[in-house]
């Protein structure tokens, strides 16, 4: 693992892993400092000879599964950029002969 | 009236139930203060004047009914910005929430305004609490108070620029890796980072919720203290919360008998500023002279904090920024297909170092890389968080550093944030154990820059954090210190 592990196509497909859309001029900039982080998080290898564990993380509480007061469709929708008859209207998903 | 911009919280509360003063007068005091320091410092992304004024004109009616008043009466404050404020815009410091007026109180803002405090503005922060200068807001960079060409610190940069100078008494903040106690120190304060859970996060927009923890900024240990008391406890919004009953609201007294404090040793080498190295040994000295019992104390394995924190916060970043997508709130790039959407939003909402830890976690949690990643950092972390607990087998407290060094200037990033990551090595390990840590003021430099030292406590013992940092306020004597 000592070459580096963003290639330019990797590097396109992470953006495209994370709904994130960088600019050619963004991509030159980010790409080695996220190199640099990546390569100095590696020295957390020098920890794989001691035994640690991680343990089970800690599952938070549940509360009862009951109705209880919440925000009204209106606030829910109130600060969304488009909505529409009690829904967020989004651009359409589905494709077909009516589209 | 004889309060002024520096009187403290606790001060304004007697001064406001002892019928000296009215919470309207108060109010103006500090909006007119805003008025002067604001402009310059940016410090506050907006002033709620209208919300402070009206709970003013409630608790001066309740106190003309004779009412009794509740305990941080007429005491104005800000909260960071990443704070839900009910019919208040909260941005987050981002584009991408720029007009966002969200429609409920996170638990920590009502649990204070409920405690008769005035909110007076939203503060300024590095966007979504990434970043240690304030220079990744989106609104602009705050100056220090101390000195307008350094950084205040971060994320809470907004928040610990107003309270030093002399806008509100307190603050509240969150600390994800540092981002109260590093500004605190920054910026001559009491910063708490309570333990994670002892106050809601409800209402709180969330960065990393295995650490994100929110907390207070103050000039005196004792408003520190009485704005955590304020806000801890559970909440049943909360799921993390914990169950333990509220702070009582009295501050411990300063006394340090049978007290044992553990001196970071290997936190005072060469990589830390001589200035600093002294100030905190000095802090040390002033703890043993009173009464405690101080000896060396180490935590093998937090040298890997940073490493450790840089896996773990971006990931959980990665995962809690996917709300951001243009759909419910926030900005939306309008295009045909909704992924491109997604993408074209988020790519103009975000700043430079969002994308960067989006990035770097979406990296860290893809299929073929998580083991190497994401599960060695888990693993470093719960080895990180066994050398405190062995530390307290020993100690009731740890000292150090809270940062290698006093405030930067500004624009010292330069294209690489990997080096000012670095910055936040002392301030990472207690945040990934989960511990209480508190930033104290433990004197200045040459130059009149503060130092903060870093006071750690074992799970849920805040008071004693709180013992310690009121001896070393009394000790030291830098209360009279205000930036010119």
């Amino acid at each position: 693992m000592d070459e580096p592990v963003l290639s330019v196509a990797g590097f396109a497909a992470l953006q495209r892993l994370a709904r994130l859309r960088l600019s050619a001029e963004e991509a030159a900039r980010l790409r080695p400092q996220l190199e640099a982080i990546l390569g100095y998080v590696r020295r957390l290898e020098a920890l794989d000879a001691e035994s640690a564990e991680a343990g089970e993380e800690a599952a938070a509480p549940l509360r009862p599964d009951e109705p209880r007061p919440g925000l009204s469709p209106g606030e829910a929708l109130a600060a969304a950029p488009d909505a529409s008859e009690g829904f967020f209207r989004v651009p359409r998903v589905l494709k077909g002969p009516g589209a | 009236m004889s309060l002024t911009i520096w009187s403290s919280a606790a001060e304004i509360r007697d001064a406001v139930a002892g019928g000296e003063v009215s919470c309207a007068e108060v109010a103006r005091l500090s909006l007119d203060r805003v008025s002067a320091r604001n402009p310059p410092l940016n410090a506050l992304l907006r002033v709620t004047e209208a919300r402070a004024l009206a709970r003013a004109a409630e608790l001066d009616a309740l106190c003309a009914r004779g009412g009794a008043l509740p305990p941080l009466a007429g005491v104005p404050l800000v909260v960071k910005d990443n704070l839900c404020t009910r019919g208040e815009r909260t941005t987050c410091a981002s584009r991408i929430l720029e007009d966002y007026e969200p429609p409920y109180d996170a638990t920590a803002v009502s649990r204070l305004e409920g405690a008769g405090a005035l909110l007076l503005g939203k503060a300024n922060l590095d966007e979504f609490g990434m970043g240690s200068t304030g220079e990744n807001s989106a609104f602009g960079p705050t100056l220090n108070p101390w000195d307008p060409a350094r950084v205040p610190g971060g994320s809470s940069s907004g928040a610990a620029a107003a309270v030093a100078s002399g806008m509100v008494p307190c603050a509240l903040g969150s600390d994800t890796g540092g981002s109260v106690r590093q500004p605190a120190a920054f910026c001559g304060l009491y910063g708490l980072r309570p333990t994670y859970g002892r106050v809601s996060r409800y209402g709180l927009v969330a960065f990393a919720s295995s650490l994100d923890q929110v907390g207070p900024l103050a000039r005196t240990a004792r408003d520190a203290f009485l704005a955590f008391a304020a806000i801890s406890g559970p909440d049943p919004a909360d799921s993390t919360s914990l169950p333990d009953p509220p702070e009582p609201l009295e501050p411990p007294a300063p006394r340090l008998e049978g007290l044992r404090v553990g001196l970071l040793a290997d936190q005072l080498g060469a990589d830390v500023d001589p200035e600093v190295r002294a100030l905190v040994a000095g802090a040390a000295e002033r703890l043993r002279a009173g009464g405690a019992e101080v000896r060396e104390a180490a935590l093998p394995h937090a040298g890997y904090g940073v490493a450790t924190y840089y896996v773990l916060a971006p990931a959980e970043c990665s995962s809690n920024l996917a709300r951001f997508d243009g759909v419910r709130y926030g900005l939306r790039e309008p295009r045909e297909e909704l992924l491109e959407q997604y993408e074209a939003s988020r790519g103009a909402g975000f700043g430079d170092e969002v994308k960067r830890r989006v990035l770097a976690g979406t990296f860290v949690l893809s299929a073929g890389y998580r083991g190497a990643f994401y599960e060695r950092a888990r693993r470093a972390r719960a080895a990180i968080a066994a050398d405190f607990a062995r530390a307290f087998a020993e100690v009731d407290l740890l000292l150090g550093p809270t940062t290698p060094g006093p405030a930067f200037p500004l624009g010292r990033e330069g294209g690489d944030p990997l080096s000012l990551y670095l910055c936040d090595v002392f301030t990472i390990p207690p945040a990934l154990a989960g511990l209480p840590a508190l930033s104290v003021p433990c004197g200045f430099t040459a130059a009149g820059l503060p130092v903060g030292a870093q006071l750690v406590g074992r799970r849920l013992e805040e008071r004693t954090l709180f013992r310690a940092a009121g001896f070393l306020e009394e000790a030291l004597g830098l209360a009279g210190r205000h930036p010119s």
